[in-house]
């Protein structure tokens, strides 16, 4: 597993040219969150999860990065729950637009009778203004068993005060093949966010209220709630 | 395994915390000279293109933190690297860069400083900050109101009035403090920002002057633009006055940046610079940005600076100059500015003199033109008395935005032209 996490960076690295190295920048943050949810879902049992996103920008467009979250998990205690690893490129268009396309692969890690692991990689596309992002991700098989599927966000921020801000998100998730006997979405699942965050120095503070709606994932089923208010410190570096 | 990789990511955390604390140590350790704005620099560090970043707070859309905290690593470096304190630092994702103010020891030049740092590869620029003055003469107390505005005798200010009168454009004065509770302003302010928190806060003459030549709602005299809506941007503050020397208002080109930024993010219609000083790079590029967004500028012309002195040189800007200056270069226009009644911090009203009132007359007259829609925000829309002239004529530059009317100024217009008309044939 971890091999695999570091031999993807490693590739995705290598990958991007180094002639925008001069203005290359790598960034660190960490987040101490009330509760994992990944579009909406609760990936950590409601528990509190310590994340570290690592992400190399190379200047000129190209990035690459990846995360990691860990937390106590409900049947092995405290574990590694879930990566993210990345790979795109970012091109800005004028002074407030910015297309973005990748591709990134998300893992959860699941621990009952053994260590087991559903993974989701997706191509992505959107762009950037000012205050809002619009981005679509296709993915061939949307987790283990899972459908070819479309999910589509939109999110939105506002400066209301120097150093807070509104945000609000909403996502929807579309499988492509309904036909499936067997799948476990089948049917579209919707994912709200909502919230206020503030910057100090040298990181930022977030409330949020979550919510997925709609959907088959046994996951979200599972999850303690599907609404939830999620508090999160994250420290820049 | 997993045991392991946790216990790594949790040291690796407190490893980074540990270093973002010595950085906040570093930035607020000042030494002697720091706090001398003459003696900061600006570094320039651009910005990669906001991008797709997973993580526990997915959904949102803005600024970029995670990006942010690495060019303050790369400014802190280079701060450390070159003997400098790192001050401060504020995104200008308008302009694709992140700002970063340096301090200078007092024994070294901030120009030379600035280009040794502009050759570095991870710099986009580098410049000292410079300071620029507005251009208003001091001010007398003056007895008489309306009738004596030059606007209302030159401009004939009520007969604009009854085509357009500013309503809902939004004209930021980006000035020193204006009084926000002056009987002529209020109700008139929709926003009003500090960017030199460091100075009193308090009223101060220059803005409060240049605010009520554009919108004073008519209690003592009457603006120009008397339902625009300000947007109140201190960016400058004014100097106490000496034996030898009157009261003067300066500003940074730190502090005047921040105020072009906010502005031009807030979607100001008309930008008034009612002062003058040495060009700058980070300053043109915020106007190259406003005009390429439609934005008026105007700016006060400087007759004792090489072309009028930045802002007015720059391209695109509208040049104007107090109506005492004979035969104004080709491209500057004239506006009232002599002996022009206006309001005052404390709930005054007094004479003042100077460029810096003359283009507050213009930034007023967008705002009406704006008012009737027309795609207009450029010197172009301005119409002289004379062909060649440099007096603007404001009806007729009205009447030319608005289209025809049955009003004042164009029935003045009609009678003018038949007595021309008249004269001719006689």
């Amino acid at each position: 597993m971890t091999a695999r996490l570091i031999r993807i960076l490693g590739l995705a690295s290598m990958a991007i040219p180094l002639a925008g190295g001069a203005t290359a920048q790598v960034a660190v943050s960490a987040s101490l969150a009330t509760d994992y949810r990944y579009r909406g879902v609760s990936l950590s049992d409601g528990n509190p999860t310590l994340g570290v996103n690592l992400s190399y920008d190379q200047g000129a467009g190209a990035y690459v990065g990846g995360s990691v979250v860990g937390g106590e998990s409900a049947q092995a205690g405290v574990r590694i729950l879930g990566f993210t690893e990345y790979l795109g490129y970012a091109h800005r268009i004028g002074t407030d637009v910015t297309g973005d396309v990748g591709v990134s692969d998300t893992r959860f890690v699941q621990y009952y009778n053994s260590t087991r692991f559903e993974s989701n990689t997706e191509i992505y596309s959107g762009f950037r203004t000012r205050h809002f992002s619009y981005y679509l991700y296709y993915s061939p098989r949307y987790f283990e068993g899972g459908p070819s599927t479309v999910y589509a966000e939109i999110n939105a921020a506002y400066p209301f005060a120097p150093k807070w801000r509104v945000f609000g998100h909403l996502g929807v998730l579309t499988p492509l093949d309904r036909a499936q006997p067997y799948s476990l979405y089948r049917r579209e699942q919707y994912d709200l966010r909502a919230g206020v965050a503030a910057a100090f120095k040298g990181g930022e503070a977030q409330l949020a209220w979550t919510s997925a709606r709609g959907g088959s994932d046994p996951t979200a089923s599972n999850a303690p709630d599907r609404d939830a208010l999620v508090f999160a410190v994250t420290l820049f570096f | 395994m997993a045991h392991r990789i946790l216990s790594f990511v949790l040291g690796l955390a407190i490893w980074l915390a540990a270093g973002g604390l010595c950085f906040a140590a570093e930035a607020s350790a000042h030494p002697p000279g720091a706090d001398d704005p003459s003696h900061r620099i600006l570094v320039l560090l651009r910005l990669s293109p906001e991008h797709f970043r997973p993580n526990s707070a997915y959904g949102d859309a803005y600024d970029d933190g995670q990006a942010r905290g690495a060019r303050r690593r790369i400014a802190s470096r280079l701060a450390r690297e070159h003997g400098l304190t790192l001050v401060d630092d504020w995104p200008m994702p308008l302009l694709g860069v992140d700002c970063f103010i340096m301090a200078v020891p007092v024994d070294r030049s901030p120009d030379k400083e600035a280009a040794i740092l502009s050759g570095e590869p991870s710099v986009a620029w580098s410049e000292p900050v410079k300071v620029y003055q507005a251009q208003g003469a001091p001010a007398r107390e003056g007895a008489t109101l309306f009738r004596v505005q030059p606007a209302a005798r030159e401009w004939r200010l009520a007969d604009l009035h009854q085509m357009a009168t500013g309503r809902n454009v939004s004209v930021a004065v980006i000035d020193s403090a204006i009084d926000t509770t002056h009987p002529d302003l209020v109700g008139r302010i929709q926003t009003n920002q500090n960017f030199v928190p460091g100075h009193p806060d308090q009223p101060e003459r220059h803005g409060t002057g240049v605010a009520g030549v554009i919108a004073a709602q008519g209690i003592g005299i009457v603006g120009v633009a008397p339902r625009a809506r300000l947007m109140a941007l201190r960016a400058c503050w004014q100097l106490a006055a000496q034996p030898a020397r009157p009261s003067t208002t300066v500003c940074d080109s730190l502090s005047l940046a921040e105020a072009l930024h906010f502005a031009i993010e807030h979607n100001a219609q008309v930008i008034n610079l009612s002062l003058s000083g040495p060009p700058d790079p980070l300053l043109g590029k915020l106007l190259d940005v406003a005009l390429a967004r439609g934005v008026t500028v105007v700016g006060a012309f400087d007759r004792d600076l090489p072309d009028g002195g930045f802002p007015a040189s720059h391209a695109g800007v509208v040049r104007v100059v107090d109506e005492s200056l004979e035969s104004p270069p080709p491209g500057v226009y004239s506006a009232p500015g002599r002996d022009v009644p206006t309001t005052q911090p404390g709930g005054r009203w007094f004479l003042v003199n100077g460029s810096s009132y003359a283009a507050a007359h213009v930034s007023g007259l967008f705002a009406l033109i704006r008012e009737r829609g027309r795609r207009t925000e450029r010197a172009s829309a301005l119409v002289t008395t004379r062909t060649g002239g440099a007096a603007i004529d404001a009806c007729a530059t009205l009447l030319r935005a608005a289209g025809p009317c049955d009003c004042a100024c164009a029935k003045a217009r009609q009678v003018s032209s038949l007595e021309v008309s008249a004269v001719v044939r006689q």
